[in-house]
């Protein structure tokens, strides 16, 4: 273990590679050495033989000239005893004349020189013979040899000691603080990021001195602390991620739970949702609801995206295809688009309307890559615009009866009173009287169409309160019994106590005449019975959404005739204004239609049976109130007269006559005036000249309302009658609200006049006792 | 008549020396000294070889070369001859022709300043240190068993060990010792007598000058006959060699 952990330590392989390279550098400096070496041994050979020739030679051949073979013998041994000679020849004229050494050597042991020897004798050079030098490689073999081995000897042992001494060197300087850097790093943790790195020599305090491991320790304690820094940055980080990691689950969660909505909202939206490609060739997706507007399947669409466009009726084609193809084009890329209204035809041949949007659906680079959009099914809304158009038009048309009702009947309110008048001046016997009689009835059904106009219009207030039921339909029945021919039976089932429901009784009043004089019209020529019938009924819920309203208590008044009946297309359009099937003059087509527009008014239903000569059935359900009933305006009492003083005061001529006529014929002292600035003037000139105050409220300068107020201002206790025909500023709430007792429209009758003014008379003498 | 013939024969055989006229001189070496022969080439042996080559139309140039160098020169034909040698030197140099008429006589003397032999032998001379010239083959056979032998490259070498005590003795000719003892001032040198060998001394041609050895040799009788060798004498080694009687012949 410890020799691994020695041979893997750094010192050691620094150790390990620095042998390995110095010994290559050792061979390779070696044999560069011993080549140089030779190279040097070898020129030194060269530059020895060439000293010899210089310096010998001459010699040698005068020594051979002048046959001194002692002398060459000398010479040539001398030559012999330098370092690089190993042996010497002269040779002369084929004889070897000397030789000095041991022998002579092979070509490949020996660099051989041959020198010819030559004498300079009478303008000549005479050829001697010839000095051969063998120059001693194998001595420069053996010598180089044994600097080789010296050299790598000598160096390895120096290699080895500076390893050895670099390695102990390394590991005390360096390898030991290796080492417990290692063993301090291998325990170093997030728990240990607060103990710092430190080693057994002493690090110096100023950064300039530090050595390389001072440096990195150094550094890495400033790491630790950056570390720790992050870890805690991190830390942080982590507790944000997990909890941005529970708020994307939740965000999933809540993703997932919107899919479905989004998937059931799909599913059960009556609008139809669709995804196209493109070039509008193909059906991405398309929502149930197309099922129950095109009234085929959304499988049939998927397989045949044509199969919607071929339901769209021929007519509308046109222009949806010029829009399709716009956005095909990429001419009309708008945020929204909208389709022009179309008809499709279901297979069971109905036709529903459609209005559809589209929105391009573009990739990340704005191309678009095809559209998404809704269809509407705006049948039901095409069909309430109508009605709509309708009821705009009866608007107007009862804005325009409204204001002429107004005239008419202050006109009518002069022809009945000057009528009624001309009756109680002739006597019953005088044939004239029948035909004021007749003028009086003709006044009367002027003044019964003008109000039926203005209930249509709504232009009359209606004032809904809590009413017993019963009282008010055995009254109108008690009226209808002397219009209605005695060829037609009236049979009653009205219960005393049937309960109360919120209505203004006029209306109520008006539903019950309405319904019955058209009963009595449908048996007008063979006769028949009248049945009405009051009940208090429990609508189940079943029942209650087949007349479209709610479940509950419910008085349902029923009128029954014996007639002619009628048949499904007529059913369907009773209740359309001016619709009639009777003959002209006989008939103003808006009866049925102020029936049906009272009972809404009152959140009731109405529910038609008939056939045709099986007579018909008129079901009105009024919702019944747990409220008591507010007392029922008293039956007129007969007209009865005073002595009292009363100023009377109507712009309209006509009428301030009749009216003060009756009075006076009635024993009251009158006083009436045109001008109502006039009027007040003149009461408070002397407020107590006054018993009562009648005045109209539509006038020039000072309305009604407003000359009341300001004589009660001066008389508070003062009884005051306000008259209107046709007015949106005052209600009989803010009449009393002012302090006026009493409330009347016009027009009036004599009776009915002298009726209410005695009554107010008579609860002012009452208040007083 | 035999003469007038061997004239006529002679001038028959004169085509060659006389075409020679226009050939370089020949080149005859010797060992000798003065004053037997000068680097004037007026030495005894000089002046009797140039007449007799004058005689036979020959023109010669004289030199002085180490006595080996001198044979050496002449057998391998650097030069063309060499002269006072003992007989029978063609043996051993193969390329050498004798002229067939000797020159003069060599009295081969050993010479000593401190020496007193009663009878002088080459034996007699082996228990000490002699001093020959290089090259004399007489000498170098007859004293190879002396204690010690020094050869030396010419005779100024040789009188010089002498007169410096470096040796002994000295073996050389006796007119030229005395000639080189009286040059150096040895006045102290004596030879030992007998001669240890005596011996007559001749010229050798090269090989290539073969045909001119007979010529030279009649030639060189005529002139110690006609009293030409002996006038050369008298001029040339009567101031070196007073003893001597002027062209005496021993």
């Amino acid at each position: 273990m410890r020799i691994v952990k020695l041979r893997s330590s750094i010192a050691a392989q620094l150790v390990l590679a620095m042998l390995g390279v110095t010994l290559l550098l050792i061979l390779l400096t070696t044999a560069i050495q011993l080549h140089l070496n030779y190279s040097h041994e070898m020129n030194l050979m060269q530059r020895r033989i060439q000293d010899i020739e210089q310096s010998y030679l001459p010699a040698i051949a005068n020594s051979v000239w002048l046959t001194d073979y002692e002398t060459l013998e000398a010479q040539v041994m001398g030559i012999q005893r330098l370092p690089e000679i190993c042996y010497v020849e002269v040779e002369v004229e084929g004889r070897k004349m000397a030789a000095v050494g041991d022998r002579p050597p092979e070509a490949d042991e020996a660099l051989i020189r041959t020198f010819p020897l030559s004498y300079r004798y009478r303008e000549k050079n005479i050829a001697l013979g010839t000095l051969t030098l063998y120059g001693d490689l194998q001595a420069i073999h053996r010598r180089l040899l044994g600097d080789v081995w010296w050299v790598l000897a000598s160096r390895l042992f120096v290699i080895v000691v500076i390893s050895a001494v670099l390695f102990f060197l390394y590991y005390g300087l360096v390898g030991r603080h290796l080492r417990a850097m290692a063993a301090y790093l291998r325990s170093f943790d997030q728990g240990r990021m607060e103990t710092p790195l430190t080693l057994a020599a002493r690090m110096p305090a100023r950064k300039e001195e530090m050595n390389e491991l001072d440096q990195v320790v150094h550094s890495f304690n400033e790491m630790r602390q950056n570390l720790k820094r992050t870890f805690d940055s991190l830390h942080q980080v982590n507790v944000e991620l997990m909890r941005e990691n529970r708020e994307r689950v939740k965000a999933e969660a809540a993703l997932r739970e919107s899919e479905q909505r989004y998937s059931l909202l799909m599913d059960t939206i009556p609008e139809v949702f669709w995804m196209v490609s493109a070039d509008f060739r193909k059906v991405l997706y398309i929502s149930p609801a197309y099922e129950a507007v095109w009234g085929r399947s959304c499988e049939s669409l998927l397989a045949e995206p044509r199969s919607w466009f071929e339901a769209v009726v021929t007519e509308d084609q046109g222009p949806l295809v010029a829009v399709i193809d716009t956005l095909v084009k990429g001419e009309a890329l708008a945020e929204q688009v909208e389709f022009p209204e179309y008809r499709v035809e279901r297979p069971d041949g109905s036709r529903r309307w459609i209005k559809a949007k589209a929105v391009p659906l573009r990739d990340e680079t704005g191309a678009v890559w095809g559209f998404a959009g809704i269809c509407e099914d705006i049948s039901s809304r095409k069909e309430t615009e109508g009605k709509l158009r309708q009821a705009q038009k009866m608007e107007a048309i009862g804005t325009l009866a409204g204001g002429i009702a107004h005239d008419f009947n202050n006109i009518l309110a002069a022809i009945l009173g000057y009528a009624d008048l001309l009756r109680c001046d002739i006597e019953p016997a005088d044939p004239r009287r029948g035909n004021v009689e007749q003028i009086i009835q003709a006044g009367n059904r002027a003044k019964a169409l003008v109000q039926q106009i203005l209930a249509f219009s709504r232009k009359s207030e209606a004032q809904r309160r809590p009413v017993m039921l019963a009282p008010i339909v055995k009254e109108a029945l008690k009226l209808l019994r002397a219009s209605i021919p005695t060829t037609i039976e009236i049979t009653p089932h009205i219960g005393d106590s049937e309960g109360t429901v919120l209505a203004d009784p006029i209306q109520i009043h008006q539903v019950v005449i309405n319904l019955c004089t058209n009963a009595s019209h449908a048996m007008e020529e063979r006769g028949g019975t009248l049945a009405v019938v009051l009940e208090a009924v429990e609508l189940a819920t079943a029942e209650a959404a087949a007349l479209r309203g709610s479940p509950g208590r419910y008085l349902r008044l029923a009128v029954s005739d014996t007639g002619c009946g009628m048949d499904e297309a007529t059913r369907q359009r009773i209740f359309d204004p001016y619709f009639t099937t009777k003959e002209f003059g006989k008939g103003s087509g808006m009866g049925l239609a102020v029936v049906h527009g009272i009972v809404q008014s009152c959140g009731g239903m109405i529910r038609v049976e008939s056939g045709v000569g099986k007579g018909t059935t008129f079901e009105v359900f009024f919702p019944a109130v747990e409220l008591p009933a507010e007392r029922e305006i008293g039956t007129m009492a007969a007209s009865a007269g005073g002595r009292e003083r009363i100023l009377l005061v109507d712009d309209e001529p006509a009428i301030i006559d009749t009216a003060r006529q009756w009075l006076v014929r009635l024993g009251y002292s009158v006083i009436a005036v045109t001008n109502s600035v006039e009027a007040l003037t003149l009461f408070r000139a002397n407020p107590q000249a006054f018993d009562l105050l009648v005045t109209d409220q539509t006038m020039p300068h000072l309305s009604g309302s407003e000359l009341a107020k300001q004589a009660l201002a001066l008389r508070p206790e003062l009884p005051v009658l306000l008259c209107t025909g046709y007015s949106s500023v005052i209600t009989e709430e803010k009449a009393k609200a002012i302090g006026i007792r009493g409330y009347a429209q016009k027009p009036l009758h004599g009776s009915e006049l002298g009726q209410l003014i005695r009554q107010l008379l008579d609860e002012q003498a009452r208040a007083r006792r | 008549m035999a003469r007038l013939l061997w004239c006529m024969l002679w001038l028959m055989l004169q085509p060659l020396p006389l075409c020679a006229q226009s050939a370089p001189p020949l080149v005859l070496n010797t060992y000798a000294g003065p004053p037997f022969s000068t680097a004037d080439q007026q030495g005894y042996y000089d002046q009797i070889l140039r007449e007799a080559f004058r005689r036979l139309g020959v023109p010669v140039v004289i030199g002085q070369l180490p006595a080996e160098r001198s044979l050496l020169n002449a057998n391998s034909g650097i030069d063309d001859g060499d002269f006072v040698r003992i007989a029978g030197l063609e043996k051993r140099y193969p390329n050498l022709v004798m002229v067939p008429e000797k020159i003069d006589d060599f009295e081969f003397v050993a010479f000593t300043r401190r020496l007193n032999l009663e009878t002088a032998r080459w034996s007699a001379l082996a228990p000490y240190h002699v001093a020959i010239v290089r090259g004399w083959k007489i000498l170098e056979e007859n004293l190879a068993g002396v204690w010690q032998l020094s050869a030396v490259d010419n005779q100024e070498q040789l009188f010089t060990l002498l007169q410096r005590d470096r040796v002994d003795a000295v073996v050389y000719s006796r007119r030229e010792g005395h000639a080189l003892l009286w040059r150096l001032g040895i006045t102290d040198g004596v030879t030992l007598e007998p001669p240890l060998a005596v011996r007559p001394m001749y010229l050798y041609l090269n090989k290539k000058h073969q045909a001119l050895a007979v010529p030279l040799a009649a030639i060189l009788k005529r002139m110690k006959a006609d009293g030409t060798v002996a006038a050369i004498g008298r001029r040339t080694l009567t101031l070196f060699l007073p003893a001597e009687a002027p062209g005496a012949h021993r």
